[in-house]
């Protein structure tokens, strides 16, 4: 995805506003403050008022400086950026089900293949290698205690 | 006791073998991350983070710190050798670095730089041991109020030095603090933006933050963009700099060392900051400024120095104050805290063998780092052999095994997932994450620290000025958004440092 950098400034910013519109939302329903006992919506509420006017402004400024035809762009996105994010929350689901070994092994065989451009091979014996090298030294040598999940290890 | 007394208890813990070895560790994978391009410091700190929370806070703190001034060192080699920043501090090693390796000189340029850090590095732990004791005594005074004060100068100086404009630091630094408000109110126990989750009633993972804005998202930005290098390969013998080397060099590493020391204080991105103000003295001092650019030893042994000597001093906020002036201290806060260990006024007195265990253990580290990146420039010049495809995949699992080692909860390997997306949009867009995550770190006490005082005074926000402190702190605060109003009135831009630092990334020859 390709776009001008105001206007993804204008995007964060926009996001930061319904961000603390909701902030002072919540605010609102915690336990009301007076003025020499400060609540838990005291701080949050100072926070949002300040993060709305910071994005209000960034908003006017990517505003103005998107009007210049020269402005910027920036590219996000590249497929190996999605696939890296899509393999780690895969992961995360996988984890304690399948255990380390399994689920850390598909999860580099992935990477190295499909965003590094290993071979088929290479990717399948480099994942399991680096799998279990990390499996025994942090576990063994670190005592860091990993799912074990279907495997008997 | 007297300072010395303290200094040698402290030997006495950081000299045990277990804490060598810590030490040893941390400096040797500080050097690794260091001349790692797209691997900083931060993300060098982050992914030990989780692993050092069996050790006991002396040895933990012993090891984390080790990464951060390693990295210092391990910058300037893939600096001269390739034109590739290790680390941001090493950007201007790059200038002249890089055009004495062309010349054949590498060597005499890694000399200078490594001799140039550990005498930055060394004098400023030097600066730490006299000043942190007694500013610690002078800071017990400080009540609530001055500490809100304080640490509201310290976000809104970052804002102002940050790389990015000021609203968008503003913003993150804001937004940092609002993370830091999940889960339960620090005073009344009140669940705050928990979704009724009692997974987050004690907030988000800190650790899980700092690996997705930093670990994570500088592999995703570097998985865009991978370089291919052929590095210039230095002999042993060739390291042997020239007499006129060593006369042309010593002031510069003597200028360094105090610029460095100075911006060491200033909180957001000092070692980086350093660099450049040392680059610009040199060449201002310098009787040949046209040499500088190409191949001015100068113009390495200044910046090099001084991005080590912002080490020591940058540690004095840290460990006196608290309060973290650069994104790799907050690591080493939050390894402090989570040790049990908080770090302010009373960490001299209340845990002398951390104290001054990690300030023993600088001195002995900067020894190691300089018998270790001399002779072994070569090895670690091999590290930049190992092809990104590969190189990727086993730091994301050593950040997965990081992170699920905290508290065996798998979900907060997606919530790194998520921040790394975070960081990474936020980088593309020229978000500074740093304040972020700094604002994170002290954003519960600034909480406290502002309730307590309108506690106190029964709601009167005039008593926020009260005491000297707090006048002073207040007054910095006046006087910095002024200025700041001013510059922005006279049409004055803070575009320099960011065009200098982009012009010498994008043109590598």
């Amino acid at each position: 995805m390709t776009l001008t950098l105001p206007r993804g400034e204008a995007a964060v910013a926009a996001v930061l506003i319904a961000l603390a519109v909701y902030v002072l939302w919540e605010a609102e329903h915690m336990p009301a403050s007076t003025p020499g006992q400060p609540g838990a919506g005291f701080f949050p509420a100072i926070l949002a008022v300040i993060l709305l006017i910071c994005a209000g402004g960034i908003l006017i400024s990517s505003w103005s400086s998107g009007k210049d035809a020269a402005a910027p762009t920036v590219i996000i996105g590249h497929s190996k950026v999605w696939i890296t994010l899509a393999s780690l929350v895969a992961l995360t689901f996988a984890l304690e089900p399948l255990g380390f070994v399994l689920a850390a092994s598909a999860f580099l065989f992935v990477l190295l293949r499909f965003c590094g451009g290993v071979n088929w091979l290479a990717a399948g014996i480099g994942a399991i290698t680096l799998t279990l090298a990390a499996w025994y030294f942090f576990t063994a040598a670190l005592g860091v205690a990993l799912p074990h999940g279907v495997l008997p290890l | 006791m007297t300072t010395f007394d303290y200094l040698m208890g402290g030997f006495a813990v950081a000299t045990r073998p277990d804490n060598l070895l810590f030490c040893f560790i941390g400096c040797l994978w500080g050097t690794i991350v260091g001349v790692l391009p797209g691997l900083g410091p931060l993300a060098g700190l982050t992914l030990l983070l989780p692993l050092t929370y069996k050790l006991e806070p002396a040895s933990a703190v012993i090891m984390l710190s080790g990464i951060f001034y390693g990295a210092m060192y391990g910058g300037s080699t893939t600096s001269i050798l390739l034109r590739i920043p290790g680390e941001a501090a090493s950007i201007m090693t790059c200038i002249d670095g890089h055009a004495m390796a062309r010349q054949g000189r590498a060597g005499p340029a890694l000399v200078v730089a490594g001799v140039g850090s550990f005498i930055g590095g060394t004098m400023s732990v030097v600066g730490l041991t006299l000043f942190a004791p007694p500013l610690a005594q002078l800071m017990l005074k400080v009540g609530p109020a001055a500490e809100f004060a304080l640490m509201a100068l310290a976000l809104l100086v970052m804002g102002f030095v940050s790389s990015g404009p000021v609203l968008k630091t503003i913003a993150m630094v804001v937004l940092g603090l609002l993370i830091a408000t999940i889960g339960l109110d620090p005073l009344t126990g009140f669940p705050r933006f928990t979704f009724g989750r009692i997974e987050i009633s004690e907030g988000l993972s800190f650790v899980a933050m700092a690996l997705g804005l930093f670990g994570v998202s500088e592999i995703l930005l570097n998985m865009e963009d991978v370089l291919s290098v052929k590095p210039i390969r230095p002999t042993l013998a060739s390291l042997i700099p020239r007499a006129a080397d060593m006369r042309a060099s010593a002031p510069a590493i003597a200028r360094g060392t105090l610029i460095g020391f100075v911006f060491g204080f200033v909180p957001g991105i000092s070692h980086v900051v350093s660099t450049f103000a040392s680059y610009a003295v040199e060449r201002k001092l310098s009787r040949h400024p046209e040499e500088f650019g190409h191949g001015a030893i100068a113009g390495v042994a200044g910046p090099e120095t001084a991005n080590n000597a912002t080490t020591g001093s940058a540690m004095i906020p840290l460990l006196v104050l608290g309060i973290p002036a650069i994104p790799a201290t907050a690591i080493l806060l939050s390894a402090l805290m989570i040790h049990g260990v908080n770090p302010g006024p009373q960490l001299v007195s209340e845990h002398p063998q951390v104290f001054w265990g990690l300030i023993a253990s600088m001195y002995i580290g900067n020894l190691m780092l300089l018998a270790l990146n001399l002779p072994l420039v070569g090895l670690f010049v091999n590290l930049l052999r190992i092809p990104y495809a590969w190189l990727a995949p086993s730091v994301l699992l050593i950040c997965i095994v990081g992170i699920y080692s905290v508290n065996a909860n798998a979900a907060e390997i997606g919530i790194m997932a998520a921040f790394g997306l975070i960081g990474y949009m936020l980088r593309k867009l020229q978000f500074d994450c740093a304040p972020l995550l700094l604002a994170v770190v002290i954003g519960d006490r600034m909480e406290v620290a502002l309730r307590r005082a309108l506690i106190i005074s029964d709601g009167n926000w005039a008593a926020l000025a009260q005491d000297a402190f707090s006048r002073i702190f207040l007054g910095a605060i006046v006087v910095l958004v002024a200025l700041q109003c001013i510059a922005w009135r006279l049409g004055v831009r803070r575009k320099d440092l960011v065009e200098l630092k982009s012009t010498s990334e994008e043109n590598p020859t």
